[in-house]
């Protein structure tokens, strides 16, 4: 692994040299204002998954946004080994909300100057609210139907058991009979984890200790394992389904890019200039978008949508995660120093990234995966590699703000005549075409929605040469 | 028709699937680094060509070797490249024994540098056409030029599909996941382009079988304990050495390409 340790002015040039590698279609060298982001709240069932791995050791916190009941709440999931009761931990919301604020697609704009003139005008909003989140549960333990109770905790507002068993019927039958109720088809998939010598980890929630925490809302699990299966079950989900789950996968790692090999990881389109419209409603055009390009991959693809390094971001959807949060989550690799954030008035120029890679930087590098999957597209369990691409990427989409004449461009240069009868009016048609292929939406009714520049009067004398 | 050399239609269907996959399947390599693996291994096997007197066609197989490895192996470094490159031919020229030599070339190249974390293997990016169009190509070429060397990767794809089938069984998995698990064109690239390749296999009939159900059961091993699903082409330089030790219980003359 590479670590920059430059001076200030260099590490400027390499920020914007990796901008520019990523940014064909804009003119400017940094990366953006950043307006507004697509982040797991906007999908209403959403699983979240965060994999802190290095080796074959690996911290796994899973979130899921149940909306019922606290008492309803269960989970079943297989787990490759028994963990301890001090390897399993409830984790504050809060860092993952952050970790899924950081890492979600964003949107940037820009402001075109005024032709005649060289003045830049900028401007920045913040975006959506946070992604909302609850799950629940309750716990209960009986006899055993050749099923054996491997370790038994309460922890955080959690009953947790780590169950094995011989044959499928009976931890069935057994999680029937303890109220976990499983999907039809569950005991096939149940059977074939239990030949593959997984354990199965069952939590529901403790009301007496939920009341406890104060919480509205279920905080996430995280369980610490060393295996070397590096994999995110998912046949059970896809037996509950009503229709298709989203689930979200960051993959924290001190080496690069996660990516899956058993589906194609598809890296989303990015850097793409749209209509100025999408901003009003970015959340809607992100949905829209991922569904169209799920059909584009025949319903197959795992989605790429940020791959980057920890200690900076540019734009920042949200500033990167502090150490603190990052070992919260369950990177167990960090050494003891804090890396603190650059003074930003030791940049000189423009308006550069928060944070920037600093001599004690911090070696996690986040990839964040998003998958809307069902039984029939994904058959398998979901396996990963680490690898040691270090390339970034962002799902980042672009809008910008055409200039507007003063006085209703009675008194214009050629320059800006040129720019509102010519140039913009291209681009508006370009950032059309744009959203109608990411979407799939009809051109026309975006091309309804643009507003185009209104008709110039004609050149007036003062316009020419000879005329001072 | 027959007087062609089969490799014109490798390298015309590698370099197809190459195209595709840089500007259809996002395959990570540029085009740089595309062009520095082809560059390097055509250089070294032009050394060698000087050197030991060998053909001139030999020039093809370099160029097989450097689109194999542009297709299956990944890496954020161009000097990754250039180190395949050099591996993969010059393993031809060191690593020999009674003219032949003991290492599939892309294979050997790909997993010492995939075991060592500084490249590593893609194998699932590849679309469902994508996946059976390669292998309509590559069955047709296979079919119609390679027929004599079938029992090598023959034995590989029914030991391997059949070990995986009792698996599936065994586990009491529906069907779509062993159709999953089958699918893909790193696997597809492996049967037709290494396995298959005359240069590195058995001499004798008999011990082409038994070298292809070895790989076979070897590939199964390590993907099933050690999780890597490009256990084939580990399984395969693993397994290379063997062929010396099959030659000699099972005698037979050596294949050449045409002069």
């Amino acid at each position: 692994m590479k670590r920059l340790n430059l001076p200030n002015h260099y590490i400027n040039k390499a920020i914007i040299a990796s901008c520019l590698l990523i940014l064909s279609t804009s003119s400017f060298s940094f990366c953006g204002f950043y307006v507004s982001r697509a982040d797991t709240s906007l999908y209403n069932e959403a699983s979240q998954v965060v994999l802190a791995r290095e080796g074959n050791r690996t911290a796994i916190t899973m979130a899921s946004d149940f909306k019922g009941d606290i008492t309803d709440f269960a989970i079943v999931i297989p787990v490759p080994t028994v963990p301890k009761e001090s390897q399993i931990q409830v984790i504050n919301k809060s860092a993952l909300t952050h970790l899924d604020n950081y890492t979600a697609p964003r949107l940037v704009e820009y402001f075109d100057n005024d032709p005649c003139q060289e003045h830049i005008m900028y401007k920045a909003m913040r975006g959506l609210p946070m992604m909302e989140m609850a799950d629940n549960s309750s716990a209960q333990r009986t006899k055993s139907l050749g099923v054996k109770i491997e370790a038994e905790y309460t922890i955080g507002e959690y009953d947790i058991l780590i169950l094995s068993a011989k044959k499928s019927q009976g931890l069935i039958t057994w999680l029937t009979e303890n109220d976990y109720k499983l999907p039809k088809g569950a005991k096939k998939v149940v059977n074939s984890y239990i030949k593959q010598d997984m354990k199965f980890f069952v939590a529901k929630v403790n009301l007496e200790e939920q009341s406890k925490t104060g919480f509205n809302y279920l905080r996430p699990i995280k369980v610490y394992y060393e295996n070397r299966k590096f994999m995110v079950p998912i046949r059970l989900g896809t037996l509950n389904a009503k229709g298709k789950q989203e689930l979200f996968i960051y993959a924290l790692s001190p080496k690069g890019r996660i990516e899956t090999t058993n589906y194609r990881t598809v890296k989303l389109p990015s850097n793409i200039d749209l209509p100025v419209f999408v901003k009003d409603d970015f959340a809607s055009f992100y949905t829209k978008m991922f569904a169209h390009q799920v059909k584009k991959e025949n319903e197959k693809g795992v989605f790429l949508e940020y791959a980057w390094d920890m200690n900076w971001c540019d734009p920042c959807a949200a500033d990167p995660l502090t150490d603190d949060e990052l070992k919260e989550l369950g990177v167990f690799w960090l050494p003891k120093k804090q890396t603190k954030p650059i003074n930003p008035k030791l940049m000189l120029g423009m308006p550069v990234p928060k944070f920037m890679p600093s001599p004690q930087k911090k070696n996690v590098y986040v990839t964040r995966l998003h998958l809307s999957y069902d039984s029939e597209n994904f058959p398998e369990d979901l396996f990963f590699q680490t690898t040691s691409n270090r390339k970034n990427f962002q799902g980042r989409y672009i809008v910008r703000h055409a200039w507007t004449p003063k006085n209703n461009g009675k008194t214009l240069c050629k320059q800006a005549r040129n720019y509102l009868e010519n140039d913009l009016p291209k681009r508006l048609d370009k950032e059309a075409k744009n959203l109608s292929n990411l979407t799939g939406e009809d051109i026309s009714i975006i091309r309804e929605k643009i507003k185009y520049p209104a008709k110039l009067p004609p050149p007036q004398d003062q316009d020419e040469w000879w005329m001072l | 028709m027959k007087s062609i050399d089969t490799r014109y239609f490798q390298i015309l269907i590698l370099s197809s699937l190459l195209l595709y996959g840089i500007f259809s399947l996002q395959f990570s390599i540029s085009v740089y680094q595309i062009l520095a693996v082809i560059f390097t291994s055509l250089v070294i096997q032009i050394a060698f060509i000087y050197t030991t007197k060998i053909s001139y066609h030999s020039l093809l197989s370099a160029l097989i070797t450097s689109l194999s490895l542009s297709i299956l192996l990944r890496a954020d470094e161009l000097w990754v490249y250039l180190l395949a490159a050099f591996i993969a031919i010059t393993s031809k020229f060191f690593i020999h024994f009674q003219y032949k030599h003991i290492f599939n070339p892309t294979a050997l190249a790909l997993t010492i540098l995939s075991l060592s974390g500084i490249a590593w293997i893609s194998p699932a990016q590849w679309g469902n056409v994508t996946w059976f169009a390669f292998l309509v190509a590559s069955l047709g070429v296979f079919m119609f030029y390679r027929i004599k060397t079938f029992q090598t990767p023959l034995a590989f794809i029914l030991v391997y599909a059949g070990l995986l089938t009792i698996r599936t069984i065994y586990l009491g998995d529906s069907f779509a996941i062993l159709l999953h698990q089958l699918q893909g064109g790193a696997i597809i690239l492996f049967i037709f382009f290494m396995i298959s390749d005359p240069k590195t296999m058995p001499n004798h009939q008999t011990a082409r079988w038994i070298f292809g159900a070895l790989v076979a059961v070897i590939a199964f091993s390590i993907q099933f304990n050690f999780y890597i699903q490009s256990a084939p082409i580990l399984a395969l330089t693993f397994c290379a050495p063997l062929v010396l030790l099959l030659d000699k219980y099972f005698k037979k003359h050596v294949f050449t390409w045409r002069k």
